[in-house]
């Protein structure tokens, strides 16, 4: 809720202080009436000023003001009566609490980017209250270090919490006030040609619809909120099972096993059990388990063997060492040629790299030439409509020479081509990605039968060179080996079972985040669209009331992708007259505090109409209008209107109307005090 | 007798290197225009000079590095194609730019446009870091002395 209780403008000149009265406003309707050139806009502007959104009126700070309150004041025969040296407004508003706020238009010492904000109401009840300097629009326009943003102040003042929206530039900020305020403030110059026709420019996507979705508090933005929470949940995950992958690779190196089941992508897992390592021989595959029972039987029968002495094993030991000779010059250059392959294999990966870097510049600089394109289109430059300038023929979209007779592709399918070009190089690099991995991982395992290759053949020949009458040591090494080996895969083992319940909860998580991706409706919720239709009947039945003619009101909806009214599809302006249009306006102003209210929205319930009375849109009409903001009871309104300078349209429009006056009459409102 | 048999061939369209597209250097050239010359003004070497400049990060650092070491670096060989001179035609038929005593100059209707693409945050992203990075500091005088070292080569 936001209501504005009172306001005062103060300008110290050079003959003198001038000024307005304090002014109070209805907590219900206030009409503001003057003749023209009173000071009514001066009025009106003021507010929007004291809240820091002067934007709506087109531009930053006090070059939106008028001269009275920044350079000179004029009498009523418009010759200058005095200049101005400092002036200022004083703006008491109500929220979740009473607050004073000035700001000055022109001043030598404070600047127009800074307000004070009084806490308590010093218009009506004055008093000595402390207050807290803020800037509006830039950080840089406030002298203090520690001042706050008062926009951030006004919005907690409010109650409202407003919601991050993506931009143009894809990045995500905050909703600005002044992206909402023109739904409900509505300026007599622009405000009247289109529905929220003054949000100031923010490079915001469908700037109108985000207004507009935050009033009536569609769950519309939390569902895009939610979603891209789930893909960073997404995200999340797939980096977590990465990790968990690659540690399980890990273990799995160490023990020379290939992993079965789970690979480095989220997948759906459905039993711990489908997650297991398996163990290659050249004969066959072993689950890790059936592998550990086999350790076991080969060492229990060891351990029944005798061991023998060195020299009943002399001869034996010399055929064995040969052939482990023979074994590990196989490895060696099966190693040379691994770690050749891999080599390559690096090598090409780069130069897809660096040719990937190329492509994606490409891709950057068609992009580049597809966007100055449509802008020279936009400026009608005949070579953007691949027209020469000079003979109006065919330029084909090229600078090469005519009779070089190549028909380029259009820009368009060329980008398409580079984008196909790299997904190819992307999965060619993937696939060497791969490659070099396996590469390494066989160039681990060769190195690791290498090294117990040459261990063993040091054991037998440190054999055959001592005493005859000792045991021999190879089989007892031999032993104590496997007996190592053998623990050492028990202890993998055990830990196994923790990757399996891993990669089972990540898997879990997974299938949750899928399903509520699922679940998701695509833009709208139910909810939403109950409430979009009874904005579309209010809207319609007000429509009916204020007589709108130029189009069947049948054939009128509120659109459900911008959530403005709508005929066959196009804008409602460019179908009604005049003022039909405006009144069309009022019924969509009020249909929207109507539903916001009706569900618990947003809706600030304010209204500060500058002339709503705009193309003779008729007193009954204009009567029909006051009538329903006089009848609110928690909703303030400020109109102002000159009522065509007449007291016979004034009682007309006024008729039965419930409201506080506040008559600047028919002379300069801003009078020596 | 006489056979009339025909063989057909559909003609494919190609990939075309952007560098070679009309709007896509006439933008290059109006920034080049806006960013490094006096007044909006240059001479035609000098256009080619930022354009082969801009072909490739190797080639901006080259000038980069040639602007930074107080043209004492080596700077023998950019350069020239004659789409730059064709893309300049299309501009000075669009008049976007005037061409006058051997030199190009940005006219209103160029600078404007040239004055949207630098607003724009997300169009030639590089380009004009590099333009605004070398700025002014390479004068006709230095390109001529450069050109006539080739004479002398």
């Amino acid at each position: 809720m936001l209501k504005i209780r009172a306001l005062q403008i103060t300008i110290n000149t050079d003959k003198g202080i001038y000024g307005t009265p304090l002014l109070r406003f209805s907590d219900s309707l206030t009409i503001v009436k003057g003749f023209n050139s009173t000071g009514k806009s001066t009025l009106f502007q003021s507010i929007l000023y004291g809240l820091g959104l002067e934007e709506l009126i087109g531009g930053k700070n006090e070059k939106t003001m008028q001269s009275v309150l920044k350079s000179e004041i004029l009498d009523n025969q418009n010759k200058i009566e005095a200049n101005v040296i400092e002036s200022n407004i004083l703006l008491e508003i109500e929220g979740t609490s009473v607050v004073t706020v000035k700001r000055y238009i022109s001043s030598e010492t404070k600047n127009s980017g800074l307000v004070e904000v009084f806490n308590g109401k010093l218009l009506t009840e004055p008093k000595q209250y402390d207050y807290v300097p803020m800037y509006v629009h830039d950080k840089g326009a406030a002298d203090s270090k520690n001042a706050f943003g008062f926009h951030s102040f006004l919005e907690k003042l409010i109650g409202w919490e407003l919601p991050q929206v993506q931009y143009k530039d894809g990045s995500y900020r905050k909703l600005y006030l002044q992206n909402i305020f023109p739904s409900f403030v509505i300026e007599q110059k622009a405000g009247w040609t289109d529905f929220l026709a003054t949000i100031p420019y923010y490079s915001l996507l469908d700037k109108e619809t985000r207004a507009l979705e935050f009033l009536l508090n569609l769950d519309s933005w939390k569902i895009q909120q939610r979603k891209s929470k789930l893909k960073q949940d997404k995200n999340d995950l797939i980096f977590d099972w990465r990790n968990k992958f690659n540690e399980f690779k890990s273990l799995a190196n160490q023990i020379a096993c290939e992993i079965r089941g789970v690979n480095n992508q989220p997948e759906i897992i459905n039993s711990i059990n489908s997650v297991y390592l398996v163990y290659l021989t050249e004969e066959r595959t072993y689950n890790i388990s059936e592998y550990i029972n086999v350790l076991e039987e080969e060492y229990e029968e060891l351990l029944e063997l005798e061991v023998p002495n060195v020299g009943d094993q002399a001869e034996e030991s010399e055929i064995r060492i040969n052939k482990l000779n023979e074994q590990l010059s196989n490895y060696s250059i099966n190693l040379s040629s691994t770690i050749n392959r891999k080599n390559l294999a690096i090598s090409k990966y780069k130069s897809f790299k660096e040719r990937l870097i190329e492509l994606e510049n490409d891709k950057v600089q068609n992009e580049y030439h597809l966007k100055v394109k449509k802008k020279g289109a936009e400026e009608g430059f005949a070579i953007a409509h691949d027209n020469c300038p000079y003979c109006s023929q065919g330029l084909n979209d090229s600078l090469l020479p005519k009779d070089i007779e190549i028909v380029p592709m259009q820009i368009e399918e060329n980008l398409e081509y580079i984008k196909a070009q790299i997904n190819l190089i992307k999965i060619y690099m993937s696939n060497h990605q791969n490659d070099i991995s396996d590469l390494e991982q066989n160039i681990e395992k060769l190195n690791f039968k290498i090294s117990e290759t040459r261990s063993n053949i040091r054991t037998l020949k440190t054999q055959l060179t001592s005493d005859n009458r000792l045991p021999s040591i190879e089989l007892i090494e031999k032993r104590l080996k496997l007996k190592a080996r053998l623990d050492l895969y028990r202890r993998k083992y055990e830990e196994l079972a923790s990757f399996q319940e891993a990669f089972k909860s990540l898997s879990d998580e997974w299938v949750q985040i899928l399903s509520e991706e699922k679940k998701l409706p695509k833009s709208l919720s139910k909810f939403d669209y109950k409430k979009i239709s009874e904005l579309e009947t209010i809207f319609k039945q007000l429509l009916r009331k204020f007589h709108y003619r130029s189009k069947p009101i049948d054939s009128i909806s509120i659109s459900r992708d911008t959530l403005l009214p709508v005929v066959d599809r196009y804008s409602l302006k460019f179908d009604s007259s005049a003022s039909d249009f405006t009144r069309a306006i009022w019924s969509y102003t009020i249909a929207l505090k109507e539903t916001s209210e009706r569900f618990e929205g947003n809706h600030p319930k304010l209204f500060i109409l500058d002339e709503p009375g705009q193309q003779e849109a008729g007193d009954n009409d204009l009567q029909f209008l006051l009538k329903r903001l006089g009848n609110y009871e928690e909703t303030q309104s400020i109109v102002f209107s000159s009522f065509h300078q007449s007291e016979t349209t004034f009682d007309a429009c006024t008729k039965d109307v419930d409201f506080e006056l506040i008559d600047l009459g028919e002379e300069k409102f801003i009078k020596k005090i | 007798m006489k056979d009339n048999k025909y063989i057909s061939f559909t003609e494919r369209e190609m990939p075309l290197y952007v560098n070679y597209r009309p709007m896509y250097k006439v933008s290059q050239i109006l920034l080049i225009l806006y960013f490094n010359g006096y007044a909006g003004k240059a001479s035609l070497l000098k256009l080619h000079l930022f354009s082969w400049a801009l072909k490739s990060y190797e080639n901006s650092s080259i000038l980069k590095d040639y602007v930074t070491s107080n043209y004492q670096n080596k700077l023998q060989f950019f350069g020239i194609e004659s789409t730059l001179n064709r893309a300049l035609n299309l501009a000075y038929a669009e008049k976007l730019v005037d061409f006058d005593k051997g030199n190009y100059t940005l006219l209103a209707k160029g600078k404007k446009f040239v004055e949207q693409i630098n607003e724009d945050e997300t169009l030639f992203v590089n380009e004009k870091q590099v333009l605004k990075l070398i700025g002014k500091k390479i004068p006709e005088k230095i390109i001529n002395g450069l050109i006539s070292q080739w004479k002398n080569a």
